[in-house]
């Protein structure tokens, strides 16, 4: 046994030129309909071609594989083809060329590509492996067969190779052999979600159904892998991350969250030192309902990048939807604590700390974000009730002017200003009349029941108790004819108060929604 | 080997989708067509469903696609004038005015055919974005709404039906396929990589159940979703194929999902089902993935007694092939197939397996046609960017060769085809299409070579010789393997069929005997039948009271 060939083929050849070597056209793609960093990459990779006087094969072979990993397979394969010509004991690019071919179905051609990087690189064990699965798309079992038992004996450890074995003997009827390898496959790579399909239609064949069903609704998406250092090479070519990142978001955008998965996958895959290409391949695990997963990966970046404020802000995100807000809070803080220009992260932290009753910090969260955000006057209110219920209704009076002056036919401002002018202490005689006047053209307007609720508040602040009587069992009256009779048992103290000559103490109940912000859920996520 | 007449023959539809640059989702997936036998004379007609303009009070002419027939719109019926014996006299004539079908003007995606009454007057079912419609055959060459009556509607945004006697009582019951909560005030536009806005998926919007109306022989239909067992699972169901899937004699249910998993309904007796999709291999493909089904048939391609599934996709996915053990348990035998590779390039609607050049062996058609923009012609200014070309795959002793280029212009123009209805137009013993066009004219294709090649028809009828036994299986036996055809009006997209049975008998010229199952499970054979002509088959019996 000995481990696994991880060395790319073509170090170990000479570059061998041929200067009559008849070339293909390239049908070189326009980098302008590409965006942002991959136009620039595309761009370059031509320009470094149309420098050469005499390109090489290794000249076309880079730049197809800048085409391959931009997904332009035409170009990459008449550019592969010139390389290959140029360069023909390089096993690099018929492997290329291998790929290529058996994506597009071309499994005859796939299969003379690896034979022939084979015979310039024989050890190269992905060659080995693509050229097994290349003969069984082709029908040819039997040789595939010989194949991957020849490689399983030499690295009996790979799960790809036990994985091919597996859907081989599957093919063929034998699906106890197929389920041991594919257990096998499982036990080496438990992360290749992909291979419960497989092994449960095999268990179902073998006439356990419950085994069968339970590794049916296992299945997930991800494929069994194997290292090519070659093929990732291709992949991680500068900047091809970004593009299968822009991929992905907008396959998210389009809602194919599954689409969007894969093509994360792939942006880490292709450079996995990218915390960008994690965070976001964290979300798109997130949106297809595997928090855990996007935790993990987050973790992994918040390790090696620990003042990264996004992959903070998301494990925040991640762990309010899974419920758990105090964790979601400390990593809300540690997002603002690192990145203090985050908006997203300072509203979330700010009601995460409205709902956990620790108002002074949300008024000082709410109020920041306001800063950052000037145009959501909303904040404004969130940050009075806030400062309101933090004891400070002085402040919270100061917050709620600021903000009918912003909004000044607003219900919900004047309302909420009217109500702590009405109630609290340090409310001067100004701002008690102004609450009134606000309340009374309200009720002008629209006398809905929280306005006139209010009515009631500034009427008895200004000593008016008939008026606010009148006024609550109006409101009240209307609370029973909708039905609200929770709300009808908790205004009878404050009608109580008004009758014995007592202004309103609070100026909200529980009711306030403001009190108790809405959780994060998966469609604000989206 | 297919060449479209439409216009020789007098069909001169032309789809009106209704679009005016806002890519409303519903606008570019319909409409169906169907053949069938309307007035009884023995050749199959045409009815082919209309849209209508799109958005809230938008007028007409702020369609990107002028309607090219007179308003308002309605969906429109062509008469089969064929003389009896002479397949080249086939003609059409548009009787839409005189056949009450102008109070069909929802907006259209799919037809259904089936005798809701008995009376061997095949009525309609039609899918809309909107509330269906059930239109009675009065067997006078006119069509009634009842709808409302039948207690048949469902105001969702349905794609197709199918007709299906599911708890085998003599009444054919129907299935309703509903897709997505879509609606012009939260209508959603996505964008390309290129950054236009492009047709969203159907991802974008929440799925919706289905439905099932149990005829109650009386005229109207009852709610049976909710007992069946169906009304908990949603999904954007886009087609639907029935037929005895694991060979206990009862007919199931396959409704084909848009972008999540596929429902195997298997019928447990006694109005119930289960969905074992998933334990059946029918679910995902093979790789564990759901698919983004469109278009779906089932039939025995491989001659081995047991129906078997293809549905069409979207391109990048291929379209997928699942071969039936004949205990109901499949597999995904889409990569060993020409059928993966050949259709990776193509989102397929329309399909169905018929045997075009009568050699005995299942083809295949797929109609094509893009749901997202293809950036050549979008760049390059069409205002529906979505051509393709469409797919005729031949079945050669069970593996499949696609034979497109050899099969007409018509395989080669580009178009967004979506419906496709199958049918003996002209009574020559072969199979003709009929495609449907979203904004464009409707093909007839007249196929060109089945004709050559022997073969046999039945109608089957019940024991009172009027209405068609759709869900009946027939099997004729030569000397080299069994056939086995069902009568069916489903299947495809959004599309009804001529339920006459054909067998393709290659170079059998010996009379054949027909057996045949019917959907309550009785057995019926016909010896001795010579082949080259049609025959009706009535079961044996008494009609259902």
């Amino acid at each position: 046994m000995r481990p696994i060939e991880l060395l790319p083929a073509a170090l170990t050849f000479a570059l061998l030129l041929s200067p009559a070597a008849a070339l293909e056209r390239v049908d070189h793609p326009d980098p302008d309909a590409f965006r942002g960093t991959v136009a620039e990459i595309i761009r370059e990779a031509q320009a470094e071609l149309d420098a050469k006087e005499q390109p090489s094969g290794e000249d076309y072979g880079r730049l197809a594989m800048v085409y391959q990993a931009h997904e332009q397979f035409i170009p990459a394969q008449q550019a592969y083809r010139n390389a290959a010509e140029l360069a023909p004991a390089d096993a690099r690019w018929p492997y290329f060329l291998g790929i290529l071919a058996r994506a597009d179905g071309e499994f005859e051609q796939a299969i003379e590509q690896f034979q022939a990087s084979l015979e310039h690189n024989p050890d190269y064990v992905p060659a080995r492996i693509r050229l097994a699965r290349a003969l069984i798309d082709a029908g040819r079992t039997q040789r595939a067969e010989h194949l991957l038992q020849d490689l399983v004996g030499e690295y009996p450890d790979v799960a790809a190779i036990h994985a091919d074995l597996g859907l081989l003997a599957a093919q063929g009827g034998d699906h106890a052999a197929a389920v041991e390898h594919f257990e096998r496959a499982l036990e080496l790579q438990p992360q290749a979600t992909q291979l419960h399909y497989p092994l449960g239609l095999s268990y179902r064949a073998l006439g356990d159904t419950d085994l069968a069903r339970t590794h049916l609704t296992q299945r997930g998406p991800q494929e069994v892998v194997f290292p090519d250092p070659l093929y990732q090479r291709m992949r991680g070519l500068s900047g091809s991350y970004a593009y299968y990142i822009s991929l992905g978001l907008s396959a998210a955008r389009n809602k194919d969250f599954q689409a969007a998965l894969q093509l994360m996958r792939q942006a880490v895959e292709a450079n996995p030192e990218s915390p960008e290409a994690r965070i976001n391949y964290a979300r798109m695990l997130e949106a297809n309902g595997n928090i855990a997963g996007g935790i993990a990966e987050l973790l992994k970046v918040i390790e090696a990048h620990p003042d990264n404020a996004l992959a903070h802000f998301n494990m925040g995100a991640m762990f309010e939807l899974d419920g758990n807000d105090e964790t979601a809070r400390y990593y809300y803080q540690q997002a603002v604590e690192h990145q203090p220009q985050m908006f997203e992260a300072r509203l979330l932290l700010a009601n995460n700390l409205m709902r956990a009753d620790l108002f002074n910090e949300a008024a000082r969260q709410y109020a920041a974000a306001f800063q950052l955000r000037p145009g959501r006057s909303e904040l404004l209110l969130r940050q009075a009730i806030a400062e309101h219920e933090s004891g400070r209704c002085g402040q919270a009076l100061g917050t709620l002017l600021n903000l009918v002056e912003r909004l000044p036919e607003n219900f919900e401002a004047l309302t909420a200003y009217s109500r702590v002018a009405a109630t609290c202490p340090e409310a001067d005689d100004r701002a008690r009349a102004n609450a009134l006047n606000a309340a009374r053209n309200m009720y002008a307007l629209s006398p809905q029941l929280a306005v006139v609720q209010t009515v009631a508040m500034t009427e008895a602040a200004h000593g008016n108790f008939d008026a606010a009587v009148d006024f609550q069992s109006q409101a009240m009256f209307m609370a029973v004819r909708d039905g609200l009779t929770e709300l009808v048992e908790r205004m009878k103290p404050t009608l109580e108060a008004y009758r014995a000559g007592r202004p309103a103490a609070e100026p909200w109940g529980e009711e306030q929604p403001l009190l108790d912000p809405p959780r994060l859920t998966p469609e604000d996520r989206q | 080997m297919f060449e479209d007449r439409a216009a020789a023959l007098g069909v001169d539809f032309v789809h009106f989708n209704g679009m005016s640059g806002q890519t409303y989702f519903p606008e570019m997936m319909g409409a169906g067509a169907a053949v069938l036998d309307y007035d009884g004379d023995g050749d199959m007609d045409l009815y082919l469903v209309q849209g209508r303009m799109l958005g809230p009070d938008r007028p007409v002419d702020q369609a990107t696609y002028p309607p090219r027939h007179p308003q308002p719109l309605s969906d429109r019926l062509y008469r089969n004038d064929l003389e009896t014996g002479k397949p080249d006299s086939l003609r059409f004539t548009d009787v839409t005015a005189e056949s009450g079908i102008h109070v069909a003007r929802g907006y259209g995606m799919g037809v259904s055919v089936g005798d809701v009454n008995n009376d061997g007057h095949p009525d309609l079912y039609l899918s809309n974005f909107g509330p269906n419609q059930l239109l009675l055959n009065q067997g006078d060459g006119t069509f009634r709404d009842v709808t409302e009556a039948a207690g048949a509607d469902d105001p969702r945004w349905s794609v197709t039906a199918a007709f299906v006697d599911f708890d085998g009582d003599g009444w054919q019951d129907i299935y309703v396929v509903n897709y997505v909560s879509f609606s012009f005030e939260t209508a959603k536009t996505c964008r390309t990589h290129y950054d236009e806005p492009d047709y969203c998926s159907p991802q974008s919007y929440e799925p919706v159940s289905d439905r099932l109306l149990r005829n109650r022989g009386d005229g109207t239909f009852e709610d049976a979703t909710a007992r069946a067992g169906i009304a908990t699972v949603e999904g954007p169901g886009l087609g639907i194929v029935t037929g005895d899937f694991n060979g206990d004699g009862r007919t199931d249910l396959y409704v084909a999902n848009d972008g999540a998993a596929n429902n195997l309904w298997l019928n447990q007796g006694g109005g119930r089902f289960v969905d074992e999709a998933l334990l059946a291999g029918v679910a995902v493909n093979m790789a564990g993935t759901p698919e983004a089904s469109m278009g779906v048939d089932a039939g025995d391609f491989d001659a081995d007694g047991d129906l078997d599934l293809f549905m069409t996709h979207l391109d990048r996915q291929t379209n997928t092939l699942y071969v039936n053990d004949g205990q109901g348990w499949f597999m995904d035998q889409t990569g060993t197939s020409v059928l993966g590779k050949s259709s990776f390039a193509f989102t397929g609607f329309g399909t169905l397996w018929f045997d075009y050049d009568n050699d005995g062996w299942l083809d295949l058609m797929s109609a094509n046609g893009a749901v997202v923009k293809v950036e050549s012609q979008d760049r390059a200014g069409d205002p529906l960017p979505l051509k393709q070309r469409n797919q005729l795959w031949r079945n050669v002793d069970g593996k499949y060769e696609d034979v497109s280029e050899a099969a007409g212009p018509a395989f080669t123009a580009e178009t967004v085809s979506r419906g496709a209805a199958f049918g003996d137009l002209d009574n020559d013993g072969d199979w003709d299409i009929v495609v449907t066009n979203n904004a464009g004219p409707a093909q007839v294709l007249i196929n060109q070579v089945g004709q050559d090649r022997s073969w046999l028809g039945v109608r089957l009828t019940g024991p009172e010789g009027r209405q068609d036994m759709v869900g009946a299986q027939a099997t004729v036996a030569l000397p080299e393997r069994n056939l086995l055809r069902r009568s069916r009006t489903d299947g495809s997209y959004v599309s009804a069929h001529d339920p006459r049975v054909l067998f393709g008998l290659g170079n059998h010229r010996d009379p054949v005997t027909v057996k045949i199952t019917y959907p309550d499970g009785s057995t019926h054979q016909v010896p001795d039948l010579p082949p080259g002509r049609y025959y009706t088959i009535r079961k044996p019996g008494h009609a259902p009271d």
